[in-house]
């Protein structure tokens, strides 16, 4: 295969051609080129374990919030109309009460929605540089 | 330490995503050349030669360690780079110089000259081709593959690839005559 002129299966008709561009010269790899792949390689696996790490995060999270919707809907809607009717009337004190654990909870879906954020971020870019 | 392709995939399989550079450094330069006649950009070659590489890795446990990997990664990068030129067009510019030394030539610098006219000429007029055409030429004659590889890597029959060099190189000589007929009017 290394020989340019030597193909078991060379027909006749294409041998000149064959002679001339089997001669023509490899053009050289962009520097760089390895490195920018293997970059993105590595790149991948950590944007993969990103991913992974927010929706464990996550899904928990969401769930509990979804269920604290519906266990304690209302008083979360009674605490924004309190808020909102504090805000209009211009006094300075406004009632309501959210539970510890859904502020823990809404942080972590922040938290895990910064990861995913980042992941998606880093997999759109779209090329590592190659020096050309 | 050098390892066989198939050490290197199965080191890769295993988790060590470092042995996947073995492969690139030996494959390499033959993709991007491969994409490079297909695309006919610099640019365009090495962003389908890495993307080619990336879909081979995360396609690794698909490849059949039975079979040499060579022909696997050609049919990839052959793939991206014709996906490239549906999506972009991207024909415009033909692959301009040849580096200075064609060959080891034992011919006499006259005669090296002509040849290496000769072969920008062919190349240049192989740049007009349409892009499957192009695919096949590459393959066959400028990365010297049976055609049975080439069929391989284009995933067409035997025979079309017969078919498709036949009429490639019919075209090319159409249009090598229409260019020799423009230079002398």
């Amino acid at each position: 295969m290394n020989d340019p002129f030597v193909l078991p299966d060379l027909d006749p008709a294409e041998r000149d051609l064959h002679r001339l561009l089997a001669a023509v010269p490899p053009r050289p790899l962009p520097f760089g080129f390895r490195d920018a792949v293997m970059t993105r390689l590595r790149g991948e696996r950590r944007v993969t374990w990103e991913w992974i790490v927010a929706a464990v995060i996550a899904i928990p999270n969401l769930l509990f919030l979804i269920r604290q919707i519906g266990v304690h809907g209302q008083d979360f809607a009674q605490a924004l109309a309190n808020i909102m009717t504090a805000a209009s009337a211009e006094t300075a004190g406004a009632f309501f009460f959210v539970d510890g654990l859904t502020v823990v909870a809404l942080a972590f879906v922040g938290i895990a929605s910064a990861l995913a954020a980042h992941a998606l971020f880093v997999s759109s870019t779209p090329r590592g540089t190659v020096v050309r | 330490m050098t390892r066989t392709d198939q050490e290197a995939v199965e080191r890769c399989l295993a988790g060590d995503t470092d042995a996947f550079s073995t492969l690139v450094e030996r494959y390499g330069g033959r993709v991007y050349n491969i994409a490079l006649r297909i695309t006919n950009d610099g640019d365009a070659a090495a962003d389908c030669a890495q993307e080619a590489f990336i879909r081979a890795y995360r396609a690794l446990h698909q490849y059949d360690p039975n079979l040499p990997f060579g022909p696997w990664i050609y049919r990839i990068v052959t793939n991206t780079s014709l996906n490239h030129v549906q999506r972009w067009h991207a024909h415009e510019s033909p692959v301009e110089e040849l580096p200075e030394s064609v060959e080891p030539d034992d011919e006499g610098p006259e005669s090296s000259a002509l040849r290496r006219e000769q072969m920008d000429e062919v190349l240049s007029a192989m740049a007009d081709l349409p892009a499957h055409y192009r695919a096949a030429l590459t393959l066959r004659h400028l990365q010297q593959l049976s055609y049975q590889e080439v069929a391989d890597a284009l995933g067409i029959p035997l025979g079309t690839v017969k078919t498709h060099l036949h009429r490639a190189r019919a075209a090319l000589k159409t249009r090598l005559a229409a260019r020799a007929k423009e230079r002398g009017a």
